[in-house]
């Protein structure tokens, strides 16, 4: 309850609900998360493809994470090229070769589901910083209590299924 | 060291011991700690390689909290002393000390944590350890090794009281058997040891005790046996000998009285011719005094000698055989002045050379009757082998040192070859219508190497036979 009240508290204040610290913690995980599953990183040949999905709403902060992400890994990922694109949902239901879709888009948003389903399909890992969207079927969020904890959908991973490395799994926070 | 059978056995045993206890000490102080403390390494080592990805998840994460209990849960070894982990600035991350106040001699390792995504090294665990359990084991394994060794002492010293117990028999088997002597009967050996090997070894050395004093006992038998067999022998040769001596005394006397005969044939023309001359002057009337004393001298002259004669074959067929120094020239000269008459009758000359005038030991008459038989058979030799020319026969007396040599050589033509090994074999005779005997030579040889202790030889030479006595100046 404490959590949510922390997430709620840029809307009450009439923010975005993305600042910066947030923008940073997601842009140092997802991306090592990426390769933290065994299917994407045996699925990456030369580069690693992340997609930032988001809206008209969201484009300002897609843009910043993207900037973070490019700052802190300088477009290589664990000897592989990584690929940022900022692309709308419906431009990322025609992606192919996708490792990652990081959504900043609204829960309520018509087509996540559609692009969360062609997500599973194609095995795709969705990452959010809302962990409402785990409620519809994103794979990972961000837990944020005490200190800032991958938040992971378990019936998704097992769905799809995605396998985690133990350290990883031992630390998220499931879902 | 020892040679008993027991002493052995404890040699064995402790070599034993030592063989097996010393290696063992040996391997746990030097083996077994390197070894206890290379695989302390390796489990730490272990715990950090594991360790590190999840601590670089968590670096990654910055979950603090979560590292903070792993470490602690991991390193949660009574052997680690210190565990920090440092970022690349050198700042701690984690520290955690573990006060344990029997550890010292610690060893340290550092291992860097690389983010496995970036490369990128996030932090630098080191770890500090002791390897005090490791002198502790090995010295507890000391200890037990030791009371195991102990214990495999009290079991030898208990096995060796049991088995020189059950053994000491053979030791005192072995004293009866050294001191058994095959001169003298013993007591059969009795033992209470009732082993099965023992008993049959004890009973084969009194059966083999017993069966070599039966053995003894018909050794004697026959020893004593033999002793009259071999007196008898004696006895019957010495008989068979004196026969021999006596047939071939009786030959030589054959002999001595055809040279007798021999000797006085002239003198007994003589006596005849000086009592014919008597007669007929007495029967002429003209026969007076000188004439009787002239003609009684020569027949007193010629029945002296005739008398000196029979003195000399008296003297030489005398039993008498008292051993005594001599010089060998003088019974030489007897017998060729027995012999004279006769060998100018058989036109054979002869000859004395004497380069040595030491004396032999032994009997005279002896001597005489080798050098009457060797002078014969030279004489029937020459008489046989040629008639138409003069035979010659030469003695010559030399000596060296240590032997009086006599050789006698004739020309009779010598002895054949094939039958040179065996003229001194008894009744071997070349000579025909039963003139020899076959005794003469083989007595000559039997006097001169049993009674002379020298020897008798022949070889041939260019004219024939070569007797040669070696008789030893000193007799012994």
């Amino acid at each position: 309850m404490k959590t949510l009240m922390y997430l709620f508290i840029p809307f009450l204040l009439y923010a975005s609900p993305f600042d910066s610290n947030l923008l940073q913690i997601g842009a140092k995980i997802f991306p090592k998360v990426t390769l933290m599953e065994k299917g994407t990183k045996e699925r990456i040949q030369t580069n690693v493809n992340l997609l930032i999905v988001t809206t008209n709403a969201y484009k300002s902060d897609a843009q910043r994470l993207s900037d973070i992400i490019d700052a802190q890994y300088d477009g290589t990922l664990s000897n592989h090229s990584l690929n940022l694109s900022i692309v709308s949902p419906k431009e990322a239901l025609e992606q192919k070769n996708v490792h990652g879709f990081i959504l900043l888009i609204d829960p309520n948003d018509p087509v996540l589901l559609t692009l969360l389903e062609h997500a599973q399909r194609n095995k795709v890992l969705t990452f959010s910083f809302d962990p409402e969207l785990l409620q519809k079927g994103v794979a990972i969020s961000l837990y944020i209590g005490r200190s800032v904890k991958p938040y992971i959908n378990l019936s998704i991973l097992k769905q799809t299924p995605f396998t985690f490395e133990y350290g990883f799994l031992k630390l998220s926070q499931p879902y | 060291m020892t040679h008993s059978l027991i002493g052995k056995f404890a040699w064995v045993f402790w070599l034993l011991y030592v063989a097996v206890i010393a290696p063992i000490f040996i391997f746990i102080h030097f083996n077994v700690s390197s070894v206890l403390i290379e695989s302390e390494k390796a489990k730490i080592e272990l715990i950090s390689q594991t360790l590190k990805p999840i601590i670089s998840t968590y670096l990654t994460f910055d979950q603090q909290d979560m590292l903070s209990d792993t470490m602690r849960t991991f390193f949660q070894n009574p052997n680690i002393v210190d565990v920090s982990l440092t970022d690349p600035k050198n700042h701690v991350i984690f520290e955690q000390h573990y006060p344990h106040s029997k550890l010292n001699d610690t060893t340290s390792f550092s291992t860097p944590i690389v983010d496995s995504i970036t490369h990128q090294q996030q932090a630098t665990l080191s770890i500090s350890y002791s390897n005090n359990f490791v002198h502790e084991l090995q010295y507890k394994l000391l200890v037990q090794l030791m009371v195991l060794s102990l214990f495999a002492l009290m079991i030898f010293f208990i096995t060796y009281w049991y088995f020189r117990n059950q053994f000491f028999v053979l030791r005192l088997l072995s004293n009866w058997m050294g001191n058994y002597s095959v001169d003298q009967s013993s007591e059969p050996f009795k033992s209470d040891n009732t082993n099965t090997e023992i008993v049959t070894i004890t009973s084969s050395a009194n059966k083999m005790v017993e069966t070599i004093d039966n053995y003894r006992c018909q050794m004697e038998q026959i020893n004593n046996e033999l002793e009259n067999r071999v007196e008898r022998e004696i006895v019957q040769r010495r008989e068979k000998e004196q026969l021999l001596i006596h047939q071939s005394r009786l030959a030589a006397m054959g002999e001595m009285i055809e040279s007798i005969a021999h000797q006085w044939r002239q003198p007994l023309n003589i006596i005849g011719l000086a009592v014919a001359d008597m007669s007929m002057k007495r029967a002429l009337g003209i026969l007076d005094d000188p004439e009787i004393e002239k003609n009684t001298a020569i027949i007193d002259n010629n029945l002296a000698f005739m008398s000196n004669t029979i003195d000399d074959f008296r003297n030489f067929f005398n039993t008498e055989k008292e051993s005594l120094y001599f010089p060998p020239i003088q019974p030489i000269h007897d017998i060729f002045a027995l012999l004279d008459e006769q060998l100018r009758y058989a036109n054979i000359s002869y000859q004395i050379k004497e380069s040595c005038d030491k004396e032999i030991f032994g009997v005279a008459n002896e001597f005489k009757q080798v050098i009457l038989n060797i002078l014969n058979n030279a004489q029937e030799a020459i008489k046989s082998h040629d008639r138409s020319s003069q035979g010659f026969i030469e003695v010559t007396l030399r000596c060296d040192t240590d032997n009086f040599y006599i050789d006698i050589s004739d020309s009779g033509g010598g002895v054949p070859v094939e039958i040179s090994e065996r003229i001194f074999e008894p009744y071997f005779t070349t000579k025909l219508h039963n003139k020899g005997t076959g005794i003469g030579l083989y007595m000559s040889k039997v006097i001169i190497e049993q009674h002379f202790e020298g020897h008798l030889n022949v070889s041939n030479t260019e004219f024939g036979a070569c007797f040669t006595l070696s008789i030893p100046l000193r007799h012994q």
